[in-house]
């Protein structure tokens, strides 16, 4: 027999885990002049978009583990890292599990005075910024020092690193956080063998495919995704190119612009998978595709929240992909959309959809469970399961969960149920075993009589039945014991701002939901209340709403 | 059977430029063994399929990266000998 790939050993090695990919990588045999990551920034003296080879990467990990060693990381410490580019945020994650440390990714959009009081709660041992949030932190109140500028840690001395920290499998290895349904940030800690678990049983035990052989990235780098996404790229020694900031160059809005920054990437790394968040395709629905070279793309990888069909059938209307038929391997036109519904506390996706051209499994539909996940559609009032077909609470049995959230034991029980993870997300199943994603269950609105809003579904409904709609915001709440439902409306570049949509959004919401209806908004991107990667913060858009209504 | 099925098999790989240097029957078609893409299972099975005159399902293939070589060759011996008797 011969040797098996190095995907395969990876695989069965028992100590890989998120916290020391790139050591079990060169252990491992893998070539040094081998991919290891492109980034969209200059990068301790290489330019951006220059690729560094495995072994680039490497020496460039070490010599900032090198810096925090000798500035007096140890292991368990925790180091907040506050930074902007993808470079800065993935190389201090590196060099800090080289450490044995545990990174606090932090987004870099989060406002200063919310990274400030986030900072102060992890009780860590200080922070790692980049000058522009060095400046934005300046005068706040931290509780810890600044370590350094993330730019001058690439002035260690990679020759100095200290050995390898030799991780268990329940380490701590990174605290990311979520979006927060408010402005405040929940810090969720991920363990070596968790943020690892889905690499391990699916992207490495999976046959080779060609659709991530070469793939841009726009996730947000300091969230878990970020962290997965790029180890399951190293582990599968493809190319990656890593945005920073999703792809928004921080001039306006955190997103303005990061659409045409996405196309035009596209067109300079002619990636064959592009990876995003849900607010990634909304932004790209701001174009005309068919202006920009997207022939190299053959899949679209979503993770975070439920993508919407309108955005997807476009984007699988580009690009172009492998077909094997009777007369050999061929290339079509048109492209794969993958939907992984996930979140930073599931630790991966634990759904999958796939979409092609011509596929018709839409109305939220997230797929089925991967293999690693169990799932439980709960009633909360029984605790039992409810029937095939009837909205429930979706509880997760997953290796990829995160063990808890950081210093927080009250939030890492109050989510958990009959042993399940609760998701905090309301779906349902048909009878073939797909999952239908209706709504947070935050968001939902009880009707009466067994009604219910479901302001996702809505929402998806809206923009289907509203082809010059970019995107939408569906804000219900209770003035006075009655309930009222605003409809916000994103119009695309031609749409008639004038034209009367109230039909087109009545049937959408059904008849007793639309009994609620008040009013429909044209709005700007100015009027939407956003999170850091880009996903609405329905609970301040209806306070905001339901504030200004009983005004 | 199984010789002509594994000879098959084999010259498939190397008409698809597949590497099958220290190939053998214990060797799985996936990523533990030949390490064969998605695509090359995909067209491996065609060929199979119209070589033997049968029929892998969609999900079947994506599972064949589980199998060795021995053990496709033993199902497709098995089908291939269940379809003669029903003929």
């Amino acid at each position: 027999m011969r040797a098996i790939s190095i995907r395969a050993a990876l695989a069965a090695d028992p100590d890989v885990g998120a916290g020391n990919v790139l050591m079990k990588l060169v252990e491992h045999g893998a070539a040094l002049d081998g991919p290891g990551i492109t980034f969209d920034t200059d990068l301790d003296g290489y330019p951006a978009w220059e690729p560094l080879t495995l072994g680039m990467l490497r020496d460039r990990v070490a010599a900032r583990a090198q810096w925090l060693f000798q500035y007096g990381i140890r292991p368990r410490d925790p180091v907040a890292v506050y930074v902007a580019s993808a470079a800065d945020c993935l190389l201090s994650f590196m060099a800090l599990t080289w450490l044995g440390a545990i990174p606090a990714l932090m987004n870099g959009n989060m406002p200063a005075d919310v990274a400030a009081g986030y900072i102060g709660r992890l009780r860590g041992v200080g922070v790692i910024a980049d000058a522009a949030h060095l400046d934005a932190l300046n005068g706040l109140h931290l509780g810890v020092p600044i370590i350094g500028d993330a730019a001058t840690l690439g002035s260690g001395d990679p020759a100095g690193a200290p050995a390898h920290y030799k991780h268990a499998a329940e380490d701590p290895i990174a605290i990311t956080h979520s979006s927060g349904t408010t402005r405040v940030p929940a810090a969720v800690v991920h363990s070596h063998a968790s943020l690892f678990a889905a690499t391990r049983l699916v992207h490495l035990a999976t046959p080779r495919t060609e659709h991530t052989e070469r793939t841009l990235c726009v996730l947000p780098a300091a969230h878990a995704a970020g962290i997965i996404s790029h180890q399951q790229a190293l582990c599968n020694r493809h190319e990656l190119a890593y945005l920073s900031a999703q792809g928004g160059d921080g001039i306006g809005g955190p997103f303005d612009g990061s659409g045409a920054i996405v196309l035009d990437a596209i067109a300079r790394w002619r990636p064959t998978g592009v990876y995003g968040f849900a607010v990634t395709w909304a932004e790209l629905a701001r174009y005309d595709l068919s202006a920009w070279d997207l022939s190299s793309v053959t899949l679209w990888f979503n993770t975070g929240d439920c993508a919407h069909e309108a955005h997807i059938r476009r984007l699988v209307a580009a690009g172009s992909h492998l077909e094997v038929t009777r007369s050999g391997v061929v290339r079509v036109p048109g492209s794969k959309f993958i939907d992984g519904i996930g979140s930073t506390e599931m630790g991966h996706s634990a759904f999958q959809a796939v979409h092609r051209p011509g596929t018709t499994r839409y109305g939220r539909c997230v797929g089925k469970p991967y293999d690693f996940a169990e799932i439980a559609l709960l009633d909360l009032d029984t605790g039992a399961e409810v029937p095939v077909g009837h909205v429930g609470h979706v509880g997760l049995k997953s290796p990829t969960l995160a063990p808890s959230y950081w210093n927080d034991s009250v939030a890492t029980y109050r989510n958990r149920f009959r042993g399940y993870y609760l998701t905090g997300d309301l779906m349902y199943r048909d009878d073939d075993g797909y999952y239908y994603h209706v709504d947070r269950a935050i968001d939902s609105v009880d009707l009466g009589g067994g009604n219910w809003l479901y302001t996702a579904m809505s929402e998806e409904r809206i923009l289907k039945r509203c082809p010059d709609v970019r995107d939408c915001t569906v804000v219900a709440g209770r003035i006075g014991g009655k309930i009222v439902t605003d409809v916000l409306l994103l119009l695309g570049v031609n749409a008639n701002s004038d034209a009367d949509r109230t039909e087109a959004v009545k049937e959408a919401l059904g008849p007793v939901a639309a009994a609620t209806l008040r009013q429909i908004d044209v709005v700007s991107d100015d009027d939407i209340t956003v999170g850091p990667t880009g996903k609405v913060r329905k609970f301040l858009m209806r306070q905001k709403h339901m504030q200004a209504a009983a005004s | 059977m199984i010789d002509s099925i594994r000879q098959f098999i084999l010259d498939s790989l190397i008409e698809m430029d597949c590497d099958i240097s220290g190939i053998d029957d214990n060797s799985q078609l996936g990523p533990r063994g030949a390490d064969l893409s998605s695509l090359s299972l995909a067209e491996l099975a065609i060929r199979v399929e119209d070589k033997y005159g049968l029929k892998f399902g969609e999900e079947e293939t994506e599972k064949l990266a589980g199998l060795t070589v021995g053990e496709f060759c033993a199902l497709v011996a098995e089908r291939t000998q269940a379809r003669t008797l029903v003929e």
